[in-house]
């Protein structure tokens, strides 16, 4: 009898732990919940095996109408170690006031923007210039709602001062007049969807300074463009670069590649921006200046 | 033309443009990194897919580049000059320069690779650049022309069987002591290649404990990282969180339940062959357990005790 309780006694101090450990948990994860209707991830994986799953995956398939198309399920149109690039540029001559951004919603004119469009939205026209650029969610009158928005760690604050609202469409950056009096600038914003396990790396080079035949608006060479100075440049909306100096201030580009985004894990529709910024002296001969910036997204190895 | 006219005119041609989006460029690359290993004097075949992720059909270009790899960050450096391409790209023929891809489609751009007669056992870099215009046409627009492309990675690796030279440098237990009262902390594996090719490595670390139990297994390199020749990465493995409290320290140690030495094992391979392993042990010493079980086995003694003397003093 005397064992028997002995051995009672220690059983159930041996078994009070266990009490303690009856969720779905290890040393490594816990699930507090869970449910068979959604769920599933890109990136489960382990040594044997990578899993890319969902579940609840319902009405599955194609439908359109005379203004839209949808591909509905999962990672329908996506296709494995896929690298998706897309870049807008600033269409200067869309320009128009902002007044105010709340939320999502900015209040600007509508005219000519589109559902699916690309905007950016800028405090301060100008050398300090914040942006956020987002897509068009809808559009109503005198106002414009986006999805979301991406800015360089600082949000625009819009009260219709010196504030404006671009489209991004173009393919080049026309700087109109350029004057000793101001910095002039655009917004090139970029797109990247990748299931790549290590992201991705944009670079940017040129094919030359900003030229009209022996005549050169000059590399940015002093960390800011300023105007009355003749000089180039660009900064990226990315604030955590290694390799080059475009996330601390603006940067010349050069006929080398410099890193102007990274990232470091798979990623869908991620948005980044480069803000091109020019200016010139009052001794800069007149003319029509150009230049090719090439932007090259490659995957992380 | 009439005042009315010019005004119709011109909405007609602005109005559309101003509407639709347009899409700059929209367009994917798949896979966008390729590994090639050949001998030399051989031809290797590939191919790569372009996805056209836009509403409309579109042609892209494709041209062969050099690339610089960074071993450090995994980015790659291209440069605007391609005249004087050199060694690898040279070796590549694309089947063609351009291609149309109907709307939300895919379409395959084989390649080969001839390896020229008397290349050594070394690791080659290039890019095949996709653009929507082709390399040799220069913008002739006023302001900046944006000209945006996407990079499919070549790596080859010429007479490679047999050549690599992984070397495990370190393994850093998760603290200056290798004495833990349970498995916590993080375990840091610095690996070399000391030779010259670079690798695709995969990994594990296993351990033991002193009964030859294994207690964990975790995989290295889960991201797929290259190791480039000269190269030296760390990689690090969670083997969990500490735990606050002396009760919940305790509650893990019993999870666990490991005591005494547990062998480290780093093996490193390539697909199944194994090139390289390092051992190293860790002390578990779980004193909180060991404080909660004496304190238990006190009280199961002294509660013996007393029922002890309560029974002899009823008999009595």
């Amino acid at each position: 009898m005397r064992s028997l309780v002995i051995c009672l006694l220690i059983l159930g101090l041996v078994a009070l732990p266990q009490g303690l450990l009856a969720a779905m948990s290890s040393t490594n994860f816990q699930i507090q919940w869970d449910t068979v209707s959604t769920g599933g991830g890109d990136n489960a994986s382990s040594a044997t095996y990578q899993l890319r799953d969902t579940s609840g995956n319902q009405a599955v398939g194609d439908v359109s109408s005379t203004s839209y198309n949808i591909a509905a399920g999962y990672r329908q149109g996506v296709f494995d170690q896929i690298l998706a690039f897309e870049v807008y540029a600033q269409s200067t001559s869309t320009v128009r006031a902002a007044t105010s951004v709340i939320g999502t919603t900015v209040s600007a004119s509508e005219t000519g923007i589109s559902e699916g469009d690309f905007v950016a939205v800028v405090e301060n026209l100008g050398a300090s210039q914040v942006v956020a650029v987002g897509q068009v969610a809808s559009t109503g009158a005198g106002s414009i709602v986006v999805d979301r928005w991406t800015d360089n760690g600082t949000f625009p604050t819009i009260d219709g001062t010196n504030d404006f609202l671009y489209i991004l469409s173009g393919s080049t950056i026309d700087f109109e007049n350029f004057s000793v009096s101001a910095v002039k600038t655009a917004v090139v914003a970029m797109l990247v969807s990748t299931d790549m396990t290590l992201g991705y790396t944009i670079t940017v080079f040129d094919d030359g300074d900003l030229r009209d035949g022996l005549e050169s608006i000059s590399d940015i060479a002093d960390g800011t463009v300023s105007a009355g100075s003749s000089e180039y440049g660009g900064r990226s909306s990315d604030s955590s670069l290694v390799s080059s100096t475009f996330d601390t201030q603006d940067t010349a580009f050069t006929t080398s590649a410099q890193e102007v985004v990274t990232v470091t894990d798979p990623t869908f529709d991620d948005r980044t921006f480069v803000t091109l910024k020019a200016a010139i002296d009052s001794g800069q001969a007149s003319g029509t200046y150009a230049n090719t910036l090439s932007l090259v997204v490659s995957a992380n190895y | 033309m009439s005042y009315f006219r010019k005004l119709l005119v011109t909405t007609v041609w602005l109005v559309p443009s101003l509407l639709l989006p347009q899409h700059v460029f929209a367009f994917g690359v798949s896979p966008a990194i390729i590994d090639l290993v050949g001998h030399s004097d051989t031809v290797l075949d590939s191919v790569f897919d372009v996805v056209n992720t836009s509403s409309e059909e579109q042609t892209y270009y494709f041209r062969v580049s050099n690339f610089v790899p960074d071993s450090t960050t995994g980015a790659s450096s291209f440069s605007s000059s391609a005249l004087y391409l050199e060694g690898f790209p040279n070796w590549i023929t694309l089947s063609s320069q351009s291609l149309r891809v109907p709307s939300r489609s895919r379409a395959s751009v084989p390649f080969s690779v001839a390896i020229p007669a008397g290349i050594p056992s070394e690791s080659s870099y290039a890019a095949i650049i996709v653009s929507r215009s082709p390399a040799d046409v220069a913008s002739n627009s006023s302001g900046t022309s944006i000209e945006a492309s996407t990079a499919v990675l070549l790596f080859l690796n010429t007479d490679s069987e047999g050549s690599e030279r992984i070397e495990v440098v370190d393994i850093r237990p998760p603290q200056e002591s290798s004495f833990l009262p349970y498995l916590s902390g993080t375990v840091d594996v610095q690996v070399q290649n000391q030779g010259e090719i670079y690798s695709l490595l995969e990994g594990e670390i296993l351990l033991q404990d002193i009964t030859g139990r294994t207690v964990r297994l975790y995989t290295l390199n889960e991201a797929k990282e290259r190791l480039l020749p000269g190269a030296t990465k760390t990689w690090s493995v969670s083997l969990g969180d500490s735990v606050p409290g002396f009760l919940k320290a305790a509650e893990r140690e019993w999870e666990d339940f490991i005591i005494g030495p547990v062998k480290m094992n780093v093996r490193l391979h390539v697909q199944e062959l194994e090139i390289a392993q390092k051992e190293m042990r860790l002390w578990i010493i779980p004193w909180h357990l060991g404080i909660m079980s004496a304190v238990g086995i006190g009280i199961i003694l002294a509660a013996v005790s007393v029922l002890r003397r309560v029974l002899r003093s009823k008999r009595a």
